[in-house]
């Protein structure tokens, strides 16, 4: 009896020493080349820095940056504002359309591979430096003669006539800002809806068929089935989604951060960016503590 | 869609009620039907929107570039924005270059990660949690704000510290420089610190953790061992995993300007030629490059060139791309 419960400590103990041993490269990277980068980062951000040819020469002045950063930049906080309050918006809506786009091709009909590939064409291409071209191109009025194409995604009658019908003002803002950005909402919710798609095709099939012999209509076979069965994939796609959200190249406050750092003020830059991964910490923390509890896991 | 109802009413099989009952729903469901259609049209097009104008503004001439009367298709044709593009950027030999760098470095991040990620679904070990929570706060962390200080580090690279050791023998530790060598890229892909590694462990986690646990025992009860069993079992039947995460991984880091920008000297990717494109075009003394019209007409041709290798490649893999997602659903 007293041997076979020594056995089983061993089998414990070599089993997590493996699992040690798998994730070790990992460890390694990340103290080498994350939390030493971090803490020189944390460090440029309490202190002046000089670029010397022996490389970055810090004095440490305290938390001057901060105090800065919050009470004398004119900028900072309202970037920071309009883009945490932005990011919320952006972010359920384009959950929403991708969780849409995906129940939609996973169905089977034809030509759906076909437009699957074309849904997965932003994946392809969204990201980098020609999305940018892009967004300076076709986004912004572009100058060229597809003005008129590019006209497709703006509403400029709309408003005016929703304002006149005697809608709430703010209403039809929120309303024409999402189909203005439709164009960026299809070419950054790619990787979700891959991400839904292949969660979705993973349901087991058996469960619908037993809904439909229940007599469960195709919404509560969704709320009930399709839904819950997602959610490991949801959580997943709302943490992508406010990640990619908040270090995007377009975002204002990433942009302003970046810039000090162009200007070689490290110290400055490397404090607003402290400031700002705090704030996107704590919202994801929050997030994730309130979908955690409702995710269903079918194994385990 | 109608005729068997039909039939079926001739033969007397269905009466009146039935019949008006039936055409309605199937006229419902049509209806639905082209709706959907009509809806997925509309999304292709916005969808695709960006890739005609790519392509029809980098055909045109420069009268047609100023002529408001052309919208869609050029009424002059040419090649000659690519041309200029394929010589300014050197296109084939950034173009072999481009893709030793990113095959190397996806296949180190795409496998690391898979190990990292079955070590995290399927082991129990002190500070687990912990650990799986630094992995979460290391994707949050964009690599914009680590890079400086990495570029310092990455200047005498000192092995993680091993490096110092030398300090015993000569009084100084031994370094390397990095830059402008591949390493500064498959380094961190071979510890899961490369471009998004974060996701693809947390992906990679989630999927080995859907699958069941009878297969590894089977694996166990016949002698083997922790790592064949993942090499042999759980791998094999990752595949699907396995093909969306490369297919990332290879795309963000053909895309990547930021990483490739900052640790190489020269224009190495095509990601960083698109970058500094204006500069290359203007050294090859370029009078016309003035012309700002001309210069997006380039732009636009560049960028197909740029994302053409990408767009072929996943044609190309198509197939097994989406059956691989469809896949998914035999093992979850």
């Amino acid at each position: 009896m007293a041997s076979k419960n020594r056995r089983g400590m061993n089998l414990e103990r070599r089993r997590s020493l493996a699992g040690i041993m798998f994730v070790l490269p990992w460890i390694i990277g990340f103290v080498g080349m994350f939390i030493r980068p971090l803490v020189s980062s944390m460090l440029y951000s309490v202190s002046n820095t000089k670029i010397s040819p022996r490389g970055m020469i810090l004095e440490y002045i305290g938390f001057v940056n901060f105090h800065k950063a919050f009470f004398s930049d004119l900028y900072y906080s309202q970037y920071l504002f309009g883009e945490v309050s932005g990011m919320v918006s952006n972010a359920v809506i384009i959950l929403a359309f991708s969780l849409m786009m995906a129940v939609i091709i996973s169905g089977e009909f034809k030509g759906r591979t076909l437009i699957r590939t074309v849904f997965f064409l932003p994946v392809i291409c969204g990201s980098g430096v020609v999305l940018s071209i892009l967004n300076g191109d076709v986004m912004s009025n572009s100058i060229i003669s597809g003005e008129r194409a590019s006209m497709l995604f703006q509403t400029k009658g709309i408003d005016s006539l929703l304002l006149n019908m005697g809608l709430n003002y703010d209403l039809v803002t929120t309303l024409t800002g999402i189909v203005d950005g439709i164009f960026n909402l299809t070419w950054k919710s790619g990787l979700q809806i891959l991400l839904f798609l292949s969660g979705l095709l993973s349901v087991s099939p058996s469960l619908y068929e037993s809904a439909k012999i229940e007599g469960a209509t195709r919404w509560e076979v969704f709320w009930k089935i399709t839904f819950p069965l997602v959610t490991p994939i949801l959580i997943l796609n709302v943490v992508y989604t406010i990640i990619d959200g908040f270090t995007d190249y377009s975002n204002k406050v990433m942009r302003y951060i970046l810039n000090f750092a162009r200007e070689l003020n490290f110290s400055y830059s490397a404090a607003l960016s402290w400031i700002y991964f705090i704030i996107i910490m704590a919202i994801i923390g929050i997030t994730y503590a309130i979908i955690n509890k409702r995710v269903v896991y079918t194994v385990e | 869609m109608f005729s068997k109802t039909v039939k079926r009413y001739h033969l007397g099989l269905l009466d009146k009620v039935q019949i008006s009952k039936l055409i309605l729903t199937k006229t419902g469901a049509l209806a639905g039907k082209i709706l959907k259609y009509i809806f997925l049209f509309c999304m292709c097009f916005v969808v695709l929107y960006p890739l005609i104008y790519m392509i029809s503004v980098s055909l045109r001439t420069v009268p047609d570039l100023y002529d408001p009367t052309v919208i869609w298709v050029p009424r002059h044709w040419t090649l000659d924005n690519y041309k200029m593009v394929w010589q300014a950027i050197n296109y084939l030999k950034t173009l072999v270059q481009t893709v030793f760098l990113t095959t190397f470095s996806t296949f180190l991040n795409v496998s690391t990660c898979a190990i990292i990620g079955y070590g995290f679904a399927r082991f129990r070990f002190r500070f687990k949690g912990l650990l799986f929570g630094l992995v979460i706060f290391s994707i949050i962390v964009p690599s914009q704000s680590i890079a400086i200080p990495l570029f310092v580090q990455y200047y005498a690279f000192d092995f993680f510290g091993l490096g110092q050791i030398g300090r015993l023998f000569t009084g100084e530790p031994l370094t390397i420089n990095l830059l402008n060598t591949p390493f500064t890229l498959f380094l961190p892909a071979m510890f899961g610190q490369g471009i998004r590694s974060g996701l693809f462990i947390y992906i990679f986690r989630q999927f080995f953790r859907g699958m069941p646990r009878e297969l590894e025992d089977a694996a166990y009860i016949d002698g083997c061992g922790v790592f064949r069993t993942f090499i042999r079992i759980m791998a094999v039947n990752a595949i699907p995993a396995f093909i969306s995460c490369i297919l990332f991984s290879f795309v963000w880091y053909w895309n990547d300007y930021y990483l490739s920008n900052l640790y190489f000297n020269d224009a190495r990717t095509l990601s960083t030629a698109l970058g500094s494109l204006q500069d290359m075009l203007r050294s090859m003394g370029m009078d016309f490059y003035t012309d700002p019209y001309l210069i997006v007409a380039q732009m636009q041709a560049a960028c197909i060139l740029t994302i053409l290798p990408l767009i072929i490649l996943f044609i190309v893999l198509q197939r097994q791309f989406t059956q691989s997602i469809d896949k998914t659903g035999i093992v979850g």
